[in-house]
C-alpha cells in the first residue's frame, strides 16, 4: 500500500483579499493519522482543501511524497478526499459510485468488480451494492463515501469534519472504525474537525490552527499537558487560567496571583510568564488553608455523576474544580468559604 | 398546513368567486372549442349545429404546419438547451469575465418584442445568401428556427441554472478527486444530474415556441414553410376555414397544457430524487 509523508512549507493562501492561510509549515509521517483542529474559520478545511487542490492556488510548497503539488489539478494529485455531505452521486448505485474512481483509470472491468467488492467488505457493506444512495442511512453513506475513496489506493486520505452529520452514538462507532481501517490500510490520513474529542480519540499528533495560523502541534497529550500558548490551553479541555506572575529566588520559583496569594512552582518550569494553567482535576477543594492553597467561595455546583464540577471564585478568577464522587463523600454547599490547593506540578506558566 | 372547513355561505362565495375567474380566462378556450366542433355559428348563443369535419379538414390541411412546427420547435429548443446549460456552467461554475454579461444577453430577448425581432432578422440577412442553397437567409426555414431559438432562450436558461444550482459543488469534487478531469466530471456527474432540470426546459421551451407566431409572422416566406401558428393565422383569413383553424387552436393549446404537465412531473420527479438522497 502506498504510504506518502507530506510536507508543507510556509503556506500562504487567500481568498481575494482576506488572508486564510498565514504561512503554515508542517511534517506528516508516512501513515500517520493525523488531525486538523480549531474553530471553525482557523482556516482547517481550507489547509485541507489545498492539499486536495480545491480552492485558490496557495503560495509556498505543498509536498506529497517529495513532489511539489501546488498548482496541480485536483484529478492529477492521487489524494482521496471524503466530505462532510458525503458526496454520494444520486443518479449512480453504491456499485457504480464505488467503481467511479477505477473507472476513470481505465481499470479492467474484471478488476473493477473485484475491487469494489473488496472495498465494499471492508467497510461492512458488501450486500448493499445495488442500492441507490437514497436508500442508505446516514452512517451507511459514510462507509460507502469511505469506499469510494479507499479503493483508487490514494496515497493520502483527507477527512472533511467526516462525523459531523452523524448521531452521537454512531459518531463514537464511526471514529473507532475509522482508525481500524485507517491503521489496516496504513494509509496516510488528514482528518479535519472542530470536536477536539474527536482529534483526542483518533490522531497520532494533531495540529490546532487558529486565525490560519498553526498554534502547536504534537501528540493529543502533549498538546493537553503542555499547550504553548493560551488559546491552545483553552482549545483542548477545560482550562483554568490565573493571571499573576513568576518569581524566582535562585532555585525557588513562585506563582504571584493577582489576589496576592503564593503558589510554589516545581524546579524547572517556566522562569517567566504572567498565566498559570489549571485543570479542573488538578485541583482539590478542601476546607482547610494548605500549601498552595487559594481562599475562594462556591459560586455554582454541578452534580455529574462520575464527578462533582464546582465554579469557585478564586485567585482573581472563576476557577472550575472536578471532583471524583462516591456515595457518602460530603459536598461543599454553594456559597461557602473554601480553599482550592492546586497541584502545581501538573500546571503551566505561560 | 391545517385545512379549515368552510360554512355553506362561504362554500358558496369561494366557488362562486373561482369559477368567475376561472369563466373569464377560460372563455376563449371555450368559444375556441365550440367553434372547432360547430357546423354554421353567426348570430345564435351557441353554434347550429356539431361536426367533426373541422377536425378532418385541418387535418388535411395542416400536416405541413404540423411537421413544421415539430422541426422548428424541436431544433429550438435543443439549441435552446444545449446553449442554456453552457451559459449556466460559465456563469455558475467559473470565473470567466464578462459571465454575468452573458447572462443578461441571453435573457434580453426578453425584452424585445417578437415582431421587433423579426423585423431586425428581415432587415439584417435580407441581402445575405446561405452558401449552396442561394435563398437569401431571412427567408431560408432555418432563420424561422433560429428565431424560435433565441426568444425562448431565457426560460431555458433559467430552468438549466436552476437545475445545476441543485447540483452541489461537492458532488463535483469528489469526482475530481478521484481521477475525472473537468470535461469528464461535467459529462459523467454534471449533466445526468441535470436530466430532469434540462428536460423540463426543452419541454416547455418546445411546447412554448410550437404556438408561437409574432416573430414567425415576419420570417415566414412560404405557406410551405409555415408552422402551426402561422397555420391557425392562415386559415382565419377565410370564413369558411375558421372552424378548421379553430380545430388546429386546439391543437395548440393541447400541445403547450401537455407540455407543461410534462415538465411538472418531470420537475416533481427529480425533485424527489435529489432530496431524498440527501443527508440529515
Amino acid at each position: 500500500m502506498n504510504k506518502a509523508g507530506i510536507k508543507i512549507e510556509n503556506l500562504h493562501l487567500s481568498f481575494g483579499s482576506t488572508e486564510v492561510l498565514k504561512g503554515v509549515n508542517l511534517e506528516i509521517e508516512p501513515g500517520e493519522f493525523f488531525a486538523f483542529l480549531g474553530p471553525s474559520g482557523s482556516g482547517k478545511s481550507t489547509l485541507l482543501r489545498a492539499i486536495a487542490g480545491f480552492g485558490p492556488t496557495p503560495k509556498g510548497r505543498i509536498l506529497i511524497s517529495d513532489r511539489d503539488v501546488v498548482g496541480l489539478d485536483p484529478w492529477k494529485r492521487n489524494v482521496g478526499m471524503v466530505f462532510q455531505s458525503y458526496a454520494l452521486w444520486p443518479h449512480m448505485n453504491v456499485r457504480n459510485n464505488v467503481g467511479f474512481g477505477l473507472r476513470e483509470r481505465k481499470t479492467p472491468t474484471d478488476q473493477i468488480r473485484q475491487k469494489v467488492d473488496a472495498a465494499l467488505e471492508l467497510v461492512g457493506l458488501a450486500d448493499l451494492a445495488e442500492r441507490m444512495p437514497n436508500q442508505l442511512s446516514g452512517g451507511q453513506q459514510q462507509r460507502i463515501a469511505l469506499a469510494r475513496t479507499v479503493v483508487v489506493e490514494p496515497e493520502v486520505l483527507l477527512l472533511d469534519e467526516p462525523l459531523s452529520n452523524l448521531d452521537a452514538s454512531l459518531r463514537i462507532q464511526m471514529r473507532r472504525e475509522l482508525l481500524r481501517l485507517q491503521r489496516q490500510l496504513g494509509l496516510t490520513t488528514i482528518f479535519v474537525t472542530h470536536d477536539q474529542e474527536e482529534a483526542n480519540t483518533t490522531s497520532d499528533r494533531m495540529a490546532v490552527l487558529d486565525a490560519g495560523i498553526i498554534q502547536q502541534i504534537g501528540s493529543p497529550q502533549q498538546l493537553y499537558d503542555t499547550p504553548r500558548n493560551l488559546f491552545v490551553a483553552n482549545f483542548l479541555g477545560t482550562a483554568n487560567i490565573l493571571e499573576g506572575k513568576v518569581e524566582a529566588d535562585g532555585d525557588d520559583a513562585q506563582f504571584l496571583t493577582k489576589t496576592g496569594d503564593r503558589l510554589s512552582l516545581p524546579k524547572g518550569s517556566a522562569a517567566a510568564g504572567s498565566n498559570i494553567v489549571l485543570r479542573p482535576q488538578n485541583i482539590t477543594i478542601s476546607d482547610k488553608k494548605g500549601r498552595n492553597s487559594l481562599p475562594g467561595k462556591v459560586l455554582h455546583r454541578e452534580f455529574l455523576g462520575s464527578q462533582i464540577r464546582y465554579l469557585v471564585n478564586a485567585g482573581g478568577a472563576e476557577i472550575v474544580v472536578d471532583q471524583s464522587h462516591s456515595s457518602g463523600k460530603d459536598w461543599f454547599e454553594t456559597g461557602s468559604a473554601v480553599h482550592l490547593v492546586a497541584n502545581t506540578k501538573s500546571a503551566v506558566v505561560l | 398546513m391545517a385545512k379549515r372547513s368552510l360554512k355553506p355561505g362561504e362554500k358558496l362565495l369561494a366557488y362562486g368567486t373561482v369559477i368567475f375567474i376561472l369563466l373569464l380566462v377560460l372563455s376563449p378556450h371555450i368559444g375556441l372549442l365550440l367553434l372547432s366542433f360547430g357546423t354554421i355559428w353567426s348570430f345564435s348563443p351557441l353554434p347550429d349545429g356539431y361536426t367533426l369535419q373541422n377536425y378532418i379538414v385541418m387535418w388535411q390541411n395542416s400536416k405541413t404546419f404540423i411537421l413544421n412546427t415539430i422541426l422548428y420547435a424541436g431544433i429550438a429548443a435543443t439549441l435552446d438547451v444545449i446553449i442554456g446549460t453552457a451559459i449556466a456552467y460559465i456563469v455558475l461554475r467559473t470565473g470567466i469575465f464578462g459571465r454575468k454579461g452573458l447572462d443578461y444577453l441571453a435573457t434580453a430577448a426578453l425584452a424585445v418584442p417578437g415582431v421587433v425581432l423579426g423585423i431586425g432578422y428581415l432587415r439584417t440577412f435580407h441581402s445575405i445568401d446561405v452558401p449552396f442553397v442561394g435563398e437569401p437567409l431571412a427567408s431560408w426555414w432555418v432563420i424561422i428556427a433560429m428565431a424560435l431559438m433565441i426568444r425562448r432562450l431565457p426560460y431555458a436558461l433559467r430552468a438549466c441554472t436552476a437545475a445545476l444550482q441543485q447540483v452541489s459543488l461537492a458532488l463535483e469534487e469528489a469526482a475530481e478527486c478521484l481521477g475525472a478531469t473537468k470535461r469528464r466530471t461535467i459529462q459523467k456527474i454534471v449533466v445526468p444530474l441535470m436530466t430532469g432540470g434540462i428536460l423540463a426546459g426543452f419541454v416547455t421551451s418546445f411546447a412554448t415556441a410550437a404556438v408561437e407566431l409574432s416573430a414567425t409572422i415576419m420570417l415566414v416566406s412560404s405557406n410551405n414553410d409555415a408552422p402551426l401558428a402561422y397555420g391557425i393565422y392562415l386559415f382565419m383569413q377565410t370564413p369558411s376555414g375558421r372552424g378548421a383553424g379553430a380545430a388546429l387552436g386546439i391543437v395548440a393549446v393541447i400541445v403547450v397544457a401537455a407540455g407543461t404537465l410534462a415538465s411538472q412531473i418531470i420537475i416533481e420527479r427529480d425533485k424527489k430524487l435529489k432530496s431524498s438522497g440527501e443527508v440529515h
